[in-house]
């Protein structure tokens, strides 16, 4: 089979068929493939809104349509080739099940020389993803885009340790991040004594960037940084849906105000990883429940798609978006 | 006991905060756990959103003829519990109810998901000894296999460890998700009583409550009502629905008669997930039930019959045992998902292929609306309809493994040009032709609108001669729509007067039922050719039993063509639909309908159309619709399995 996406019915609606990520083939399968999309129906560590076990479903339905790049003049599908790898096995409240095969899923398409694109799923997921990681290739970078540092707000409970506010401090203490290059963009949601200014992440080494940092400073400047942080470190780029705006994101449980636009967070994606030796990639936290007009799922979906055209790059030896300065 | 209206936030009913439970008769709390639920969660914001429902009184209860603060009741607010880790939450659950139970007080517990019954009847069981339930849903939760403590289980593990008086209890309303022979027949054998949802809709409230005080009798109980009993009209606001329920009045009737009479220690209600509600009509429903359960409290009271528990526990060992069971169950292997996903969706959750060859049933998807006079939408009906399940293993209407050497595809999707409606016709015809080709399977589309079926029925045709025809629909479809050279032309409300022009439709042996719209001739043009008619008019003055026989003698043993327009249902229903028109039947009559007429039938193929989600409120009407497939899987089987043998 051929690890591009279907083609549709002649004149038949965009609706038409069985829906998968992109209409790429769904089959399990590593071989001779670039990448793997990979759904997470879990929810159960959310800590508001739940119903992210709907994101996959929802961000495969999207309408999204784009084959051709315009910002890198290439078509995708000339360049790269994937799967639709279905749904990793998941159980509401059986936390450990779901776990471990969150990482196994992960260490088996890194293992395998494929990016994992995982569509989330509550954001507690990165933490058994990083462990996937870590089991397949070793520490990684991570470049986290958020309205949250996610690294723990309050003590938690021995019989209840994990949520979704917690995972980069689990994968920070059970080292599996390589801190100093890591970053965190976008912060603006709640602090509390624990997470006041970001303290438990810059202490470990990582840097982070408030969402007022970052409208100050603009969106080329913030890839500048981001850039000369991240190195030539192998990066997990994991993307938690309410970094934009809830004009822009409604559709998710912890939304924030005063956050980005889509356009800003493709420009971000493009300056800051163009070239750059990604490793991996999650979107999480897309809730269809509270979507309006579906504009969150078709959010998640472009983003996850921006991401493939940054591996297509890679693989057509596109190393610059545009000169900014660098 | 003198009330306090400056709690500074809404309690349940205004009743006092953290009252002195020794001075009151009930106590409410919410436990706002939803992390053991299969399908959509959001059963956390329940007890707040029932606790802001309408007024903010009780006052005197005209049904039960009492006034409802006669009885003693607080508000405990919600008990503790940590999101995402079930047995936690479930200690903490039990801890708070043995809390009140120490001071003999009736608990009423707003859920929550259904998972939480089960540490709730710990308690109950610690100071009761074993209750009889008295279980009002619309699935028995009394799984076997895959993980154990879910919302799928609490009366399994109950049974397990004890905490029930099985000969005593009770199951009412049961209609989803039976995997297995094993799953109906659950606790049977020790005099446990279920009245399906299909048995129940025939008994009607008086002889439910009849049944229900008889199995009782005189012994402890404890009520648990899981909203989505109701039908999904009712209480949309759930997050695992099933079509054919009952509309309140009838769960509100029961609730108030068995209340005053039985002898009631504990009651739950859950799976409320206000969220997903459409217009407060979950949240109002579950508000009234707890009403009238509180007035039924008020009026034991007043009778002088209602018994103080003790506060001394009967069964002090209870929660030794529990720790037990709890071990051994996690030790068990096969504590792993009950149910697998790809992630993908077919429908029914069937395989997806190409190889018909020796398939008994072939589904197919046509994604079209183009040719619709009114709102368009139904392309995206496959997508939805695929979302939901419904055709369990077990047939309980029937009572047969429908599955067994039963096999079922989904075909994926037409390829449905929308340019041109005349090609559309044309390829549909083709697509079908091939499938008929290889498979002499019954075959059942799902629309899209309901021009499509024209272009069925003329492959159809090819194969079996001029179809008779079962008609289920709101409207004629007999329409005269001249194009400039005086020929009638394809649309959704034309189909059958242009079938009937081709000669793919045999209208003497066709029949029309549940017509509530459109003009005069149209209905005399299908008359004039032999077509029986069953306005809607009259489906209701005549019942069902009497429709299903005509539709029955109409068709005789001819092969049969049904399609199903999902807006036969009435709105209330099934809203999400292009022309719908109100007068019209629920969901419970409808599967009714389609079970007493259609069993035996010589029927070749089937489709359901006009389904359109964008207009749809909490999915009821693809749920409608899925279930509507679901039905013809069923009859399908049993035409190949049980009919024909």
């Amino acid at each position: 089979m051929e690890h591009k996406p279907l083609a549709r019915p002649p004149k038949s609606p965009a609706c038409t068929g069985i829906s998968t990520f992109m209409r790429l083939p769904l089959e399990k399968t590593l071989e001779d493939i670039d990448f793997a999309v990979c759904g997470v129906p879990f929810d159960s560590l959310v800590t508001f809104r739940p119903g992210t076990r709907f994101g996959p479903d929802a961000i495969r339905d999207a309408y999204g349509a784009n084959l051709y790049s315009d910002a890198f003049g290439i078509t995708l599908f000339d360049h790269i080739k994937g799967v639709d790898y279905g749904d990793v096995a998941c159980q509401a409240g059986y936390i450990d099940y779901d776990f471990a095969n969150i990482r196994h899923t992960v260490k088996e398409i890194a293992s395998a020389g494929v990016i994992p694109i995982m569509i989330g799923g509550d954001h507690a997921m990165a933490y058994p993803e990083l462990q996937g990681y870590k089991d397949a290739i070793g520490k990684v970078a991570i470049l986290h885009f958020d309205s949250h540092s996610d690294t723990g707000y309050h003590e938690m409970p021995k019989d209840a340790p994990y949520n979704h506010g917690t995972p980069f401090k689990d994968a920070i203490e059970d080292d599996c991040i390589i801190t100093e290059h890591s970053v965190q963009i976008g912060m603006r949601g709640l602090t509390s004594e624990l997470a006041k200014d970001y303290s438990y992440a810059r202490e470990h080494g990582m840097t982070v960037i408030p969402a007022c940092e970052l409208h100050e400073i603009g969106i080329k400047a913030a890839a500048k940084r981001i850039r000369k942080i991240i190195g030539d470190a192998p990066v997990f780029v994991t993307f938690d849906i309410d970094f934009l705006d809830p004009v822009y994101a409604p559709g998710t449980g912890t939304p924030e105000g005063g956050g980005f636009s889509t356009w800003q967070a493709l420009e971000l994606l493009r300056y800051s990883l163009i070239g750059k030796n990604f490793i991996g990639f999650d979107l999480v936290e897309v809730n269809p429940q509270y979507d309006s007009g579906d504009k969150t799922a078709q959010a998640g979906n472009r983003i996850a798609w921006e991401f493939l055209t940054l591996l297509a790059c890679r693989k057509a030896g596109i190393t610059k978006y545009e000169d900014f300065g660098e | 006991m003198e009330k306090k209206f400056d709690a500074g936030f809404n309690t349940y009913k205004s009743l006092p905060y953290k009252a002195n439970l020794d001075e009151c008769d009930y106590v409410i709390a919410g436990v706002g756990f939803d992390s053991a639920t299969s399908g959509a969660p959001g059963t956390r914001f329940a007890p707040n959103a029932i606790r802001n429902a309408y007024w903010k009184n009780m006052g005197y209860n005209q049904n039960v003829k009492v006034w409802s603060d006669y009885a003693y009741g607080t508000d405990y607010g919600d008990i503790e519990i940590k999101s995402g880790y079930i047995l936690p939450t479930f200690h903490m659950i039990t801890s708070a109810l043995k809390d009140f139970l120490t001071h003999g007080v009736i608990p009423i517990i707003i859920g929550g998901d259904h998972s939480i019954t089960l540490p709730e009847l710990r308690a109950i069981k610690e100071f009761y000894g074993p209750v009889a339930l008295v279980h009002f849903d619309s699935h028995r939760d009394v799984r076997c296999f895959g993980t154990k403590y879910d919302h799928g289980t609490p009366f399994s593990r109950a049974a397990e460890e004890g905490l029930l008086d099985m000969a005593h209890s009770i199951q009412i309303g049961m209609r989803g998700g039976f995997h297995s022979k094993e799953y109906y027949d659950f606790g049977k054998d020790q005099g446990m009583k279920v009245i399906h949802a299909y048995e129940m809709m025939d008994m009607g409230a008086d002889k439910c409550i009849e049944a229900i005080l008889e199995q009782v009798q005189d012994k402890p109980c404890f009520i648990t009502f899981d909203i989505d009993f109701l039908d999904p009209a009712a209480a949309p606001g759930t997050g695992t629905p099933v079509p054919g329920g009952p509309e309140t009045t009838l769960a509100r009737k029961i609730i108030r008669e068995i209340g005053t009479r039985l002898d009631v220690k504990g009651f739950d209600l859950v799976e409320v997930a206000p969220d997903i509600d459409s217009g407060g009509l979950t949240v109002q429903a579950a508000d009234g039930i707890l009403v009238d359960m509180i007035a039924t409290i008020a009026k034991r009271k007043e009778l002088g019959i209602l018994k103080r528990g003790s506060g001394i526990p009967l069964c002090p060992d209870t929660e030794a045992k529990t720790a037990e069971f709890e071990a051994a169950n996690l030790a068990d292997p096969e504590n792993k998902p009950a149910f697998g996903s790809a992630g993908i969706h077919t429908f029914m959750g069937l395989l997806e292929s190409k190889d018909i060859k020796d398939a008994d049933a072939v589904l197919y998807g046509m994604p079209y609306d183009c040719a619709t006079s009114n709102r368009p939408g139904t392309r995206f009906a496959p997508r939805a309809i695929r979302k939901h399940w419904g055709f369990s293993n077990y047939s309980i209407e029937f009572q047969f493994n429908q599955k067994e050497n039963f096999k079922a595809v989904d075909y994926g999707d037409f390829a449905v040009p929308y340019q041109n409606c005349h090609d559309t016709m044309i390829k549909v015809t083709d697509q079908l032709r091939d499938i008929l080709n290889n498979t002499d399977a019954v075959t059942i589309g799902v629309g899209g609108d309901h021009a499509l079926t024209f272009g069925e029925l003329r492959a159809m045709k090819e194969k079996y001669g001029p179809m008779a025809f079962i008609h289920f629909d709101s409207h004629t479809d007999t329409w005269e729509t001249l194009d400039e050279d005086g020929n009638c032309e394809i649309n959704h409300g034309t189909p059958f007067r242009m079938a009937i022009y081709n000669g793919s439709l045999d209208a003497t042996h066709g029949i029309q039922v549940g017509l509530r719209s459109g003009a005069e001739h149209d209905h005399d043009f299908a008359m004039s050719h032999g077509m029986k008619i069953i306005k809607a008019h009259e489906l209701h003055k005549i019942g069902i039993e009497e429709t299903a026989k005509r539709i029955r003698e109409a068709v005789g043993d001819k092969p049969v063509f049904v399609t199903f327009d999902i807006d036969f249902v009435d709105p209330a229903y099934a809203p999400g639909t292009g022309t719908p028109i109100i007068g019209g039947f629920s969901t419970a009559e409808t599967l009714k309908l389609l079970r007493l007429a259609l069993p035996g039938l010589n029927i070749k193929g089937f489709d359901l159309v006009e389904v359109a989600p964008q207009y749809d409120t909490g999915n009821i009407t693809s749920l409608a619709g899925a279930a509507i497939i679901s039905e013809f899987l069923t009859i399908a089987s049993y035409n190949k399995n049980i009919a024909n043998k």
